[in-house]
């Protein structure tokens, strides 16, 4: 092919590149999509650390008497008793808490309505300011028992489980409730009142 | 970038954007290496009074010495050396549970960590006393310190306490007369109660 400018074809493909507003706009261009995936980054990294990553957690609490439905199971408050004794069913032995404390004894159905592994029975008293107290008198024997095992509990049988918390007896007139711990999940957790 | 007899020609702007960046880079690992905060604070306190920390308060009480350790009239341990034990009350007025799992004692060139394995943990509204007993050398308890502080396996930034027992080289030697052939009897486990 002949050019009558005197260019041949390979010069014209080893000639540098444009340098003009064309080839700013690309670079603004690129610069603004970098700039904007940082922002996209940030914000969703923001936004799950706000929600996800604080032990502080999130709750709902629901009507007096209501069961919630968590880890494939029905949880119903059946009641939330106040008292400074707790007898021990195997020795008959009486346990107190602590000075200044009472016991709490919370009786809850569960229902469980599917094969979901992930079925736990864990329960935290939660009060003013989102104070929370986990059961702690594990050693205490009583008639029924405050875990879940999966493999004993039939798909649509109600498992009656009692859970013993220790609270301290100025915050007993400010409980929200009991809530329903999913550890397996950030999501939010269920609290339930006594009918 | 282009070749001219066999040598590689880089565009000036290309080397000027990759020289600024390598600069950058330079300028925030020296900022960051500079700013770069420490993992805690002391938190100073005194004995027998009130320490904020993590949120809680915490009180170093009595310290006491011996060389045997008495559970029920039973000698627990007997030691060359000598024992310290310092008890210590945790309250926690605020929303969360503290736990003050990590202690030792310092002197200027000696760290002594914990012989029991006691901690310091209180849910809201809760207050907890343990003893805390150390094995120390009684040559060397010249301004012994208690520290303590809440351990994590992810250990972000924290605040430590720090407490000056009154053990000083003016007295140390009437600490060491007194632990002299004396029984300890630290509780086996430490006493909780509701804060009023």
């Amino acid at each position: 092919m002949t050019d009558t400018t005197g260019h041949t074809p390979l010069a014209d493909a080893v000639a540098p590149p444009d340098q003009g507003p064309g080839r700013r706009r690309g670079a603004w261009l690129r610069a603004t999509c970098v700039l904007l995936a940082v922002a996209v980054y940030l914000s969703l990294w923001t936004a799950y650390a706000l929600n996800g990553l604080t032990s502080h957690g999130r709750y709902r609490q629901y009507d007096p008497g209501v069961p919630v439905t968590a880890m494939g199971a029905e949880f119903r408050l059946v009641s939330l008793v106040q008292t400074t004794e707790v007898t021990d069913s195997s020795t008959g032995d009486l346990s107190r808490p602590p000075v200044n404390a009472v016991f709490l004894l919370a009786r809850v159905d569960v229902v469980r309505r599917t094969d979901d592994p992930d079925l736990f029975c864990s329960f935290a008293i939660l009060g003013p300011g989102r104070r929370t107290w986990e059961p702690n008198t594990d050693y205490v024997s009583r008639d029924l028992g405050s875990s879940c095992p999966r493999e004993q509990m039939t798909i649509g049988a109600t498992w009656p489980v009692e859970v013993i918390f220790q609270v301290p007896e100025r915050y007993v007139g400010d409980l929200v409730g009991l809530a329903v711990n999913d550890p397996v999940s950030r999501a939010v957790r269920p609290v339930l009142t006594p009918p | 970038m282009s070749t001219s007899r066999g040598r590689v020609r880089i565009s000036r702007d290309k080397l000027v954007g990759v020289l600024v960046a390598l600069a950058c880079l330079a300028f925030s690992a020296v900022g960051l290496k500079v700013n770069d905060p420490p993992e805690f604070t002391y938190v100073d306190g005194v004995r027998g009074q009130t320490i904020g920390l993590e949120q809680a308060e915490l009180i170093v009480g009595d310290v006491e010495v011996g060389t045997r350790l008495v559970d029920r009239g039973r000698v627990e341990a007997e030691t060359q050396g000598m024992f310290v034990l310092v008890r210590a009350r945790l309250e926690v007025p605020g929303p969360r549970r503290v736990s003050l799992n990590a202690t030792h004692l310092l002197t200027a060139d000696r760290t002594y960590d914990q012989w029991s394995s006691n901690a310091l943990r209180a849910d809201p509204g809760f207050a907890q006393e343990e003893d805390l007993v150390f094995e120390v050398d009684p040559a060397q308890i010249d301004d012994l310190s208690l520290e303590i502080w809440a351990a994590s396996t992810v250990q972000g930034f924290y605040q430590r306490a720090r407490v000056h027992l009154g053990i000083t080289a003016d007295n140390a030697d009437q600490w060491r007369r007194a632990a002299e052939g004396r029984e300890l009897q630290p509780a086996v486990s430490g006493t909780t109660e509701a804060l009023p």
